[in-house]
């Protein structure tokens, strides 16, 4: 075979990485302190590449979920399968995970550029590939130039890329991310989350993204894990865990919502169910199925319609506002209806739109195809 | 003006501070003029200034071994309690084992209980093992005794970092030995030498533990002084009294600047 004269030049920077992030599988994965159990068995399987984000109000378990996984807390039972190779047992140091702490974790007394290269050289590298792989990691998180500096010499964000840089410089099979933003103000924050997708995208990496704030998993995960009392209650789509939410923690766990615990349902099939609430109210919903556990009814605050006489919305209410609130771009209402029951809605702000004064009585109205029947439990 | 009592107040709290302040250091600094008197006995204020003191003191053989004694039991002493000393820390400020508030409660002891007690404990041991007055034994006092001080600066270190640099450590790779070796020793450095020049200042100070577990032969700075104080009340103990209050104010000194340089460095890295 003869020899090409000129080798055709393939790329001048090689890639980030060139693997697939692992799939995880947890299997019956628990922790019990005692009696008491932080974790209860959880099954669990996550997609190779996925950015999956685990929610949940504190002491709900995510933590020890996380712990468990990078190894700092041993399980009391079940499996963590990553790419099929059970971790559990091993030290955090063998196990190639890579985790990013809420308060960075930058290591004081050295640069920049040597926390980036503290786990090559944990791993014995050769100095030549540590000092390429952290320009190039450096050059990822935007902060080329930086490699000097202090930890304590940048801002809060810059701090949180060196850390993410730091996190996945050795090609982790998984990254681990504990709250990452929460140190952050709002604005920081919102800028933050697009550089870690556009990071995680780069590097192709699983990711398993602890936060308690729901807006946050929302706009960043492909999946979302809702959990509670130490289990998992819920994994869905963003778009799917808000609009079909599967109990009424869930349901208010995410975006506002007005639940009403439903005292007596009946019907079902092609007409829908319809129920008698608290206070006395009959609702119409358009679900096929009749709930056989206690239940609750919910409508968010954006589907409900205020003031709109003579719409095809099958619920319809009177009642008078209580309260309102002005946020920007939408306006709050609390409407009082019969027999103790308030319901919450919001109406996007147009220009000169007239606004209901306080004590306006007013008719309240939502579609049965957006009142969804949700388990009354946690 | 609303505030003018708080001023009065304030002043008030200044002017007692400073007494306090004088009452405290004033009686150490006495013996300064004392030393450097120009008669043999010791009066205050000296009738007449001199340097003949000191140049007895460097003539003197006595003093040039008992100081060697000292730097011999003092350096390794505190040595040995800085090495038990951080690893007690590390252990009880960073791991879980159960009971770690009655181990710290141990560890601490040393300093609190009187010193007669310790002494009076340790010597029919030492005899028994057959090494009263030698230099193990009094290096095993001290370092009993110093131990808390270094236990105490390196816990207080170690409790101004997050424990999660090590956590960060370790899922990046470093097993306990490097994580400790690279990342915890390198922030509580300064700590553990503060506690390394107490541990030696304590030892070089120290007295009782010095009078029953050493001999002539052994016998430290303080134990020599103790001795010469009960024969000869001549300006000569004042002016070794000086060299030790130098030595240890020194020691202090280079403390002090440590413990600035690292809150400094702290002050650093929390904002």
């Amino acid at each position: 075979m003869k020899q090409p004269i000129f080798q055709p030049e393939v790329a001048t920077t090689p890639p980030l990485r060139n693997t697939m992030g692992a799939a995880v599988n947890f299997i019956g994965l628990e922790k019990r302190y005692g009696i008491v159990r932080a974790l209860m068995p959880t099954t669990l399987e996550i997609l190779s590449g996925e950015f999956f984000a685990i929610i949940g109000p504190s002491g709900s378990g995510k933590s020890t979920l996380l712990g468990v996984t990078a190894g700092f807390i041993p399980s009391s039972a079940g499996q963590i399968l990553v790419n099929g190779r059970d971790l559990v047992g091993e030290p955090p140091y063998t196990r190639n995970i890579g985790m990013v702490f809420q308060n960075y974790s930058l290591f004081p007394h050295m640069t920049v550029a040597e926390n980036i290269a503290f786990p090559l050289k944990m791993r014995g590298k050769p100095a030549a590939e540590i000092d390429g792989k952290v320009a190039r990691m450096l050059e990822a998180v935007r902060l080329s130039g930086f490699g000097a500096r202090r930890p304590q010499q940048l801002s809060g964000g810059q701090q949180q890329r060196v850390a993410l840089a730091r996190a996945a410089v050795y090609d982790p099979l998984l990254l681990l991310m504990d709250e990452p933003l929460g140190a952050l103000d709002k604005n920081l924050r919102e800028e933050m989350q697009e550089e870690i997708k556009r990071f995680q995208a780069a590097i192709g990496t699983t990711v398993i993204y602890v936060t308690h704030d729901q807006q946050e998993a929302a706009c960043m995960a492909d999946r979302i894990a809702v959990m509670n009392n130490g289990a998992i209650i819920q994994i869905a789509t963003p778009r799917e865990l808000y609009e079909n939410p599967r109990t009424s923690f869930v349901a208010s766990f995410l975006g506002e919502a007005n639940l009403m615990k439903v005292e007596q349902i009946t019907g079902g099939g092609v007409n829908g169910c319809t129920a008698r609430v608290l206070g006395g109210h009959i609702v119409r919903t358009a679900s096929t199925i009749l709930p056989a556990t206690p239940s609750a009814l919910l409508v968010r605050p954006e589907n409900i319609m205020i003031g709109d006489e003579r719409g095809s919305a099958e619920n319809r209410f009177p009642g008078v506002i209580s309260d309102v609130v002005y946020t920007a771009g939408s306006v709050r209402y609390r409407v009082r209806l019969g027999g103790d029951l308030v319901l919450t809605v919001r109406v996007p702000s147009r220009h000169g739109i007239v606004l209901q004064a306080l004590g306006d009585a007013v008719t309240v109205a939502w579609r049965a195809s957006d009142t969804i029947i949700v388990a009354e439990e946690g | 003006m609303a505030e003018t009592p708080w001023i009065i107040l304030g002043n008030a709290i200044r002017f007692v501070a400073v007494l306090v302040l004088i009452y405290l250091v004033l009686p150490t600094f006495v013996i300064v003029p004392l030393s450097f008197s120009s008669e043999s006995f010791l009066s205050f204020p000296p009738p007449g200034w001199s340097l003949r003191w000191y140049e007895q003191l460097i003539a003197h053989q006595d003093y040039g071994i008992a100081l060697a004694n000292s730097l011999k039991i003092g350096l390794p002493a505190a040595a040995l309690a800085t090495v038990l000393g951080t690893m007690a820390a590390l252990g009880l400020a960073r791991g879980n084992m159960p009971g770690r508030t009655l181990m710290t409660i141990i560890v601490i002891a040393p300093l609190i209980l009187p010193p007669i007690v310790l002494a009076i404990g340790l010597f029919p041991i030492m005899v028994r093992l057959g090494i009263i007055g030698t230099y193990p034994a009094i290096l095993f006092g001290h370092i009993v005794v110093s131990m808390p001080l270094v236990f105490i600066t390196v816990a207080a270190a170690l409790k101004s970092y997050s424990p999660t640099f090590e956590l960060a450590a370790m899922t990046l790779g470093a097993n306990q030995w490097r994580s400790f070796w690279h990342v915890t020793f390198p922030m509580i450095r300064l700590g553990v030498m503060v506690g390394f020049i107490f541990a030696f200042t304590f030892s070089f100070d120290e007295i009782i533990l010095a009078l029953f577990l050493t001999n002539s032969a052994t016998r430290t700075l303080p134990r020599l002084l103790w001795e010469q104080l009960n024969l000869y009340m001549t300006p000569l103990v004042a002016a070794a009294t000086v060299v030790i209050l130098c030595i240890t104010m020194l020691m202090l000194f280079i403390a002090a600047s440590i413990s600035r340089r690292s809150d400094a460095k702290q002050a650093d890295g929390s904002s």
